[in-house]
């Protein structure tokens, strides 16, 4: 099927089908697709990831008005000025954390409940923390229909962490913070990995790793990433 | 229907009076209202929207005249009062959910850029109304242009005053409906028929109600503010209105600020109020002495050396008087050109914030102060470049003057001899603003004769870099406590005096190295070889283009557009782009809806090139010299919002003076000719003696500086209001058809001027925009030449 006709269909079958019902055939090829070019042809090569972003039905997790775009090469809206990631940048930010399926994540930012959906699909358990109520409780529903079983989600403030389930293996910060949480460093394990994006939501910004190792803690600039899509030079 | 008479031109003129002060102070509010739900650029478009709507009037005009003046005294009055109404109801339309857009999905959503042009449609509206009447007035009362114009400019002029007096009295979304109240009456005052009078009844009904019920304004979700509110228990516990904007306080449990906090500090970061300048985040209420900022980069400067004296500029919310005082600083200066964010600190909503004798704050911008201060100072502490809040290049057309390399001499010159000039700095993707930065206190070095490497010191963290530049050399106990603070802090030294010995990226690991090569480039002699090269321009800002945050430049995009694609570049510098955006559609708006329709009558008019290139020559030029009268007022008043309605409200009334007495003198080809060319001669004088002129008085107390102002303004003002009557009374006589066109082409031109004007100003600078003003007037002078 032309790639051009999907968009259309994708609203008219929007009505029908159920959230956690079959998928259609179009959706499933667009998935495969988006993985195929948007994902593994820049550079993203861990299988489990890939398998991941495969999986995970990432129409379900954008608004009614832009499911026609869910599978494009860009992040959207989705409401309260918070956005759905690209999906590049959601298989990035989720191999930068090197997830191991006995690992414990953190996510702070749970917006839509896409990323936390991902990495469920390859860790043991993800305790994500979404500030914005009425987007918590969506996404909490959402991940609920989905069967993601393996997530906890709650409504409160990032900057404490979770103290009672951590310390995590690596915690994923998706929204900017003109701070790093002081708690969220506590409650990352020695030798763990946490990513967090610096600068405005609508800018470049750039995704940076903090590692925590015998109680020092150093960042690296890993990748600018921007609102909109672009092809990066070595592309 | 009662037959009713034509009304005398003195009730008409002061119709006219009372709706042209209705529709400056309408714009006004226009680009407030904007700025508070939006962002402030919108303003050239509010500017551009109303004289479309005044050239499209002339096309309107051109194609009805004869049935629009044989019911002249119907369709006048009914032409003020429905400019009336959709001036009143404007915000509830533009803001109901099938005209509102947002800035930031024009770029994503179709429907957004729809909206916008039902937006811009809907306030071209009254606009198009009140310059129609206004049109018909003066072709109605043919021997009175002069004086119908003059009522046109004289309420212009007082409607800018009238703007800044209700944004401190009323609500932004409130004062639309009140200003309709004056073309109302401006149409009721007139002799009507029975049924009219109805009309004008009932209508006054509706306004009663627009005004009672001030619809509340509706924010982009991305403004800072919104998503603060989505905080939980966040509330607004403070808000003030008044001609800088909307100023809000909001507190949450959830609302903390450490801006580039070290990633050693493990203590608590408290809850803060943050404060909101029409609805984009300016700072937070921090407590007296608050010790966060201690653990940021911001502290470098005190590390260095103890501090007696520190003048901090642009002192905002106080959060650098707060760091001063934590290291007992004890005389701290500060200067705030917003008189609502001072009123906030002095009013402690914090309840622990007094101003008191060591703290003495100036309500200036903060070359006006340097330039009339005396006092020597320890520090001087710039304020942070950049914003954690984000605003998406959307400051790009910001005109800071403190930020320019003549200001960086003037801040040099008030420094001990062992001062510090510190600045701090969020770093940015793809970096510009430290590279700028770096560009600046490179060539203030330089320029003082000084070897760079020995003043100089840059610190990095995580997220920001802190510049300080010393007037002695570092010593090496100096140096070692830098050293000593970075270790303890995580912070990388980006530049260090002495041997070069140390790790730029011990904590903090960059992605590319480049970054470091530029730095090393710009701290030699091959800056131009780098400011050639990179796709942005680093170039320090000047005088002449005050913009620190334009960087975007148009040889650098094909580069750009390889390295992040084209969707992203808008998004860099929003400000920038939305200019562009903006002057390319009105000039699409001006051809189609003002100059087109005229051009199968105009092929059939004599001399249409002369016509031409006066009309739209003077048009542009007017436009021109009232930018650049802005620009350098707001430098020598250091008060931003007046300068710029006292200059065009200077403007429009001396020139309103000058159309007045045009009605004395004779237009004939040789006339126009003479005062088009002298008033080119008399701008090229000012383009060379304005600026230093007003430096060098800028100690004068504020009446007399207020006094030049006026006379400088006033001359060519007054000169200035002489060519445009002089040129339509000529045409009138010579070949009345063809007063339309000259009327639409200067329409077109002043639509794309402001636009244009600033363009100039970005790209070239100034000086330039006021050559271009000359070169204007000289077109339409030699236009006449026989």
């Amino acid at each position: 099927m032309a790639l051009s006709l999907v968009p259309f269909l994708w609203v008219v079958l929007s009505f029908t089908i159920p959230l956690a019902g079959a998928q259609p055939e179009a959706f499933v090829q667009a998935r495969k697709q988006m993985v195929r070019m948007q994902i593994q042809a820049r550079g993203i090569h861990d299988q489990e990831v890939l398998e991941a972003m495969r999986t995970v039905p990432r129409h379900q997790f954008v608004p009614l008005d832009y499911l026609a775009e869910a599978y494009r090469d860009g992040p959207l809206p989705i409401g309260y000025g918070q956005t759905i990631s690209q999906p590049y940048i959601v298989a990035y930010m989720t191999e930068q954390v090197r997830p191991q399926s006995d690992f414990k994540v953190l996510e702070i930012g749970t917006g839509s409940g896409y990323q936390a959906a991902v990495l469920a699909e390859i860790v043991d358990s993800v305790y994500t923390i979404e500030i914005v109520e009425a987007l918590g409780q969506a996404a909490r529903q959402r991940l609920r229909d989905l069967n993601y079983n393996n997530v906890r989600v709650k409504i409160a403030d990032g900057y404490y962490g979770w103290a009672e389930a951590g310390p995590f293996d690596a915690i994923v910060v998706t929204a900017a913070a003109n701070y790093i949480p002081p708690l969220l460093i506590e409650q990352l394990k020695d030798g763990g990995r946490m990513i967090i994006p610096v600068g405005s939501p609508f800018q470049v910004q750039m995704l940076k790793l903090i590692e925590k190792k015998q109680d020092k803690v150093r960042t690296k600039n890993l990748l600018p990433v921007r609102f909109v899509p672009f092809t990066r030079q070595d592309d | 229907m009662t037959r009713t008479t034509t009304p005398h031109i003195n009730r008409v003129g002061l119709g006219i009076g009372l709706m042209s002060a209705a529709l400056i102070a309408f714009q006004l509010a226009l680009m407030q209202l904007f700025s508070i739900t939006q962002w402030y650029h919108f303003a050239h478009l509010i500017i551009s929207l109303a004289l479309l709507g005044f050239g499209a009037s002339g096309t309107f005009l051109a194609f009805f005249r004869k049935g629009l003046v044989r019911n002249f005294t119907t369709v006048y009055p009914v032409l003020l009062l429905l400019c009336s109404l959709t001036m009143a109801v404007s915000p509830l339309v533009i803001q109901s959910e099938a005209f509102r857009f947002d800035t930031y999905l024009l770029f994503k959503d179709s429907r957004h850029l729809l909206r916008l042009a039902l937006t811009c449609l809907f306030l071209l509206l009254p606009f198009f109304l009140g310059a129609l009447a206004i049109g018909l007035s003066f072709v109605q009362y043919g021997t009175g242009i002069g004086r119908l114009y003059f009522a046109n400019l004289l309420g212009s002029g007082l409607g800018g005053g009238l703007a800044l007096a209700l944004m401190w009295l009323s609500p932004t979304a409130g004062i639309p409906a009140l200003l309709a109240i004056l073309p109302f009456f401006g149409g009721f005052w007139l002799p009507a028929s029975s049924r009219l009078r109805i009309v004008f009844w009932v209508s006054l009904l509706v306004l009663l109600v627009m005004n009672a019920d001030v619809p509340p304004l509706v924010r982009s979700e991305y403004k800072s503010i919104e998503k603060t509110l989505l905080l939980p228990d966040a509330r607004v516990i403070r808000e003030h209105h008044s001609p800088y904007g909307l100023l809000e306080v909001v507190v949450s449990p959830a609302l903390r600020y450490a801006p580039g906090l070290s990633l050693s500090y493990r203590g608590n970061i408290p809850a803060r109020p943050g404060v909101f300048n029409n609805g984009d985040g300016v700072g937070v209420l921090l407590p007296r002495t608050d010790s966060i900022l201690r653990y940021t980069t911001q502290a470098l400067p005190y590390q260095i050396q103890p501090v007696e004296r520190a003048l901090i500029l642009r002192s905002g919310t106080g959060e650098q008087i707060s760091l001063a005082l934590s290291f007992g600083v004890q005389q701290i200066d500060a200067v705030e050109p917003s008189r609502g964010l001072i009123a906030l600190l002095d009013e402690d909503s914090t309840g622990n914030f007094q101003y008191d004798s060591t703290i003495r704050i100036m309500p200036l911008e903060p070359r006006s102060f340097l330039r009339s201060s005396r006092a020597f100072y320890d520090l001087i502490q710039l304020p942070e470049i950049g914003s954690f809040w984000g605003s998406s290049g959307l400051n790009a057309l910001e005109q800071r003057y403190d930020l320019t390399r003549e200001a960086m001499d003037e801040l040099w010159l008030r420094l001990t001899p062992d001062g510090l000039l510190s600045v701090s700095c969020w770093m940015d993707y793809p970096i510009r603003s430290p590279l700028r930065m770096l560009a600046t206190f490179s060539d203030l070095l330089e320029g003082e004769g000084l070897q760079k490497k020995d003043h100089l010191v840059v610190i990095r963290s995580w997220s920001t870099l802190t510049f300080v530049a010393k007037k002695s050399p570092f010593t090496s106990q100096e140096l070692d406590r830098i050293r000593t603070f970075c270790a303890e802090q995580y912070y990388d030294p980006l530049i260090l005096p002495g041997d070069g010995n140390f790790k730029r990226d011990d904590y903090n690991q960059l992605d590319d190295p480049w970054f470091f090569q530029a730095v090393d480039q710009l701290m030699t002699d091959s800056v131009e070889a780098l400011y050639r090269q990179y796709a942005f321009r680093i170039q320090p800002a000047t005088d002449n283009r005050p913009y620190f945050f334009q960087f975007l430049r148009l040889s650098g995009l094909p580069q750009l557009k390889t390295l992040f694609g084209d969707q992203t570049i808008p998004f860099m510098e929003l400000g920038y782009v939305v200019l562009w955006l903006t002057f390319i559609l009105l000039v699409a708006a001006s051809l189609i809806f003002i100059l087109v329709p005229l051009l199968p009558a105009a092929t059939k008019l004599q001399e249409k090139g002369k016509l031409f290139f006066y009309f739209a020559g003077i048009g542009l030029g007017y436009l021109f010299v009232e930018m650049v009268f802005i620009q350098q007022f707001t430098l020598f008043l250091g008060l931003p919002i007046y300068a710029a309605s006292g200059v065009i409200s200077l403007l429009l009334l001396s020139s309103g003076i000058g159309s007045y007495f045009s009605g004395r003198m004779v237009s004939t080809s040789q006339h126009l000719m003479v005062i088009s060319l002298g008033i080119a001669v008399l701008i090229l004088g000012y383009a060379l003696v304005l600026s230093p002129v007003l430096r060098g008085l800028n100690f004068l107390p504020m009446p007399l500086k207020v006094g030049l102002m006026v006379l400088l303004v006033c001359i060519p003002g007054f000169f200035m209001g002489l060519p445009f009557p002089m040129g339509l009374s000529k045409v009138s006589s010579q070949q009345a058809a063809a007063v339309p066109w000259a009327w639409a082409v200067n329409g077109c031109a002043s639509v794309v001027s402001t636009s244009l004007a600033m363009l100039v100003s970005v790209e070239a600078g100034f000086v330039w925009v006021m050559v271009g003003a000359a070169l204007a007037y000289a077109l339409a002078g030699f236009s006449q030449k026989s």
